[in-house]
């Protein structure tokens, strides 16, 4: 089975139930602070900034809030400070690295500025 | 359980023969029913007895209508989940009523889903006899001069790591199927060095569980126009329809298992796999989606006496006491059984009338269902078995073993409200043998 299938299996089955690491965060009351001096604890100001950019990308704003006024992107670096492990904590970050520079080198640009010439 | 499930041993000539009966446990499945609130329906079937209950949760569209082709197609019954829900109010002590949001798991604040913390602690409160002593590790229990009788329990303080000394008349130990075991095991003596009341060398073998994640799921077309309201916190249930009589005897495998399962439409999760973005994908996630119907088998495990868990001296935990080593595995039985809960699965959805029907099976290793039982089984006899009829220790009889550690065999049913009988049974002898001056 492709990664698609297990994925489509798995919401077709669970519904809405979680799986086990994301249930375990909800009853440990894992949320997004919303206190203006917030600073990421395990992802730096930049890492979380292109998370709050891609998070954006899925879900804009519309009529309705979007991912940003969601604050997904602290609840984000919430749950990988304390659900996930050092090895998933690296490999995410490792993998947003990555999604950075490929954007950057097919638009040629820094990830949030303006296009360079 | 019913008799299917107790004269089981006794029939297939495997393991020992249950001490009890149906008609032995029926009231206390009756009292405990009454006591903690169980929704249900009534529907008269053998393999699985009826009980006191409060009314059922409803079926949606999808369900009734399944429901009714199953039965005609197959002649098997899909009914109700029975579930510790209090669906009507009156005589709960403080405990409300259901308010179907399905967030039982993250522990009810209306106290309408049975918990210890909502009914039966409170209740110990109010005699005025209850202490809680808390970050107690019970590492094993003290026995008298002639090992004939508990004298207390010795437990780490797992804050201080201090060592403590509690007495009583008579010790109930109910920690968990394999926490009492380790208990058990690590209680060692001249007499008994392989852990208190293993004369029969029985004690931490016969590990069963009940394998499960193999099921089936589909979809509909119809009742676009409906959706359910509310989220029910339980789903149908398909009771076991295989070796119930000598018509549905199956050539490959003994035992049986049952469905659970659900109808409903999709929401936001159907566009998990589908990597999608922007601003169609965030309307498009607000919609309902198709209807759909998942099934998922919970089979009966056998006790096989190599099945075992046993204490690791050489690796402590952080409290420095042995930890606990499973070896388990499922066998021949469970295999063939798997095979057919896959078919079946499939043949019931399709009989229901849904479309896309597909099976699914992922692994389901010994413990992942978390029913782990059989561990300190009862039987008649001492040189087989560790308890005995009510739940004691045939050597040391003012220890009750009362978790699941007791089963004799598995069933395929959810176990709990069977442990919970068989304490309360435990707890009703213990008291009358004291009265009598027996204990
Ligand atoms: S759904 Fe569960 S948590 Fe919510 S009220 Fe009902 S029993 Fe309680």
């Amino acid at each position: 089975m492709d990664r698609r299938e297990t994925l489509k299996t798995i919401s077709l089955l669970l519904g809405y139930s979680l799986t086990a690491g994301t249930a375990t965060a909800f009853l440990n009351g894992c949320k997004a602070s919303t206190s203006d001096d917030w600073k990421p604890t395990t992802l730096t100001e930049e890492e979380v900034n292109t998370l709050a950019e891609i998070c954006e990308a899925i879900l804009p704003k519309t009529d309705t809030p979007g991912a940003k006024d969601a604050l997904c992107h602290r609840y984000i670096d919430e749950m990988i400070t304390h659900f996930y492990t050092e090895d998933k904590r690296t490999y995410f970050k490792k993998e947003l690295k990555k999604i950075r520079s490929k954007v950057q080198r097919k638009i040629r640009s820094s990830f949030f500025g303006p296009q360079s010439k | 359980m019913g008799d299917l499930d107790f004269e089981a041993n006794l029939k297939d000539g495997i393991a020992v023969d249950w001490p009890v009966r149906y008609k032995d446990i029926q009231p206390w499945y009756d009292y405990v029913e009454k006591y903690i609130g169980v929704s249900g329906q009534n529907e008269g079937l053998f393999q699985l007895p009826d009980g006191v209950f409060q009314p059922p949760f409803e079926y949606n569209c999808l369900e009734k209508s399944v429901k009714k082709r199953v039965k005609e197609v197959l002649g098997r019954d899909i009914i109700m989940g029975r579930t510790a829900h209090i669906t009507v109010e009156g005589g709960w002590k403080g405990r409300g009523t259901c308010q179907t949001r399905n967030r039982c798991m993250r522990g009810c604040p209306y106290g309408a889903y049975f918990s210890s913390n909502a009914s039966t602690l409170p209740a110990a409160e109010a005699t005025g006899n209850m202490t809680i002593r808390p970050f107690s590790i019970v590492t094993d229990i003290i026995l008298n001069d002639d090992a004939t009788r508990a004298k207390g329990v010795r437990i780490r303080d797992a804050e201080t790591l201090e060592t403590h000394e509690y007495f009583a008349k008579v010790i109930f130990i109910c920690a968990s199927t394999f926490g009492s075991t380790q208990i058990l095991l690590n209680s060692t003596s001249e007499r008994f060095p392989d852990g208190l009341g293993n004369d029969s060398g029985e004690l931490g073998c016969n590990v069963m569980d009940h394998h499960f994640l193999v099921g089936a799921y589909g979809t509909s077309d119809d009742f676009k126009d409906q959706t359910t309201k509310g989220r029910r916190p339980t789903g149908i249930y398909i009771p076991r329809f295989r070796n119930i009589d000598e018509k549905s005897k199956m050539p490959n495998f003994i035992r049986g298992y049952g469905f659970q399962g659900g109808a409903g439409r999709q929401g936001w999760w159907r566009y998990i796999p589908e990597a999608q973005f922007g601003t169609e994908f965030k309307a498009a996630l607000s919609q309902s989606g198709n209807w759909t119907f998942g099934i998922t088998a919970f089979g009966e495990s056998l006790p096989y006496h190599e099945n075992r868990i046993y204490i690791n001296r050489e690796l402590k935990d952080k409290y420095d006491l042995p930890t606990l080593t499973m070896d388990v595995e499922w066998k021949t039985n469970e295999w063939e059984m798997r095979k057919d809960m896959k078919e079946t699965a499939v043949e019931i959805l399709e009989a229901g009338g849904l479309r896309n029907v597909n099976a699914y099976e992922d692994s389901s290793n010994p413990g992942l269902a978390i029913h782990e039982m059989g561990t300190a089984r009862m039987g008649h006899d001492p040189k087989t078995s560790v308890l005995n009829k009510w739940n004691q220790i045939h050597s040391v009889p003012n220890i009750f073993v009362t978790d699941g550690s007791f089963m004799t065999s598995a069933s395929c049913v959810n176990p709990s409200l069977t442990y919970m009988a068989f304490t309360a049974r435990a707890a009703n002898h213990a008291v009358e043998e004291l009265k009598k001056g027996n204990l």
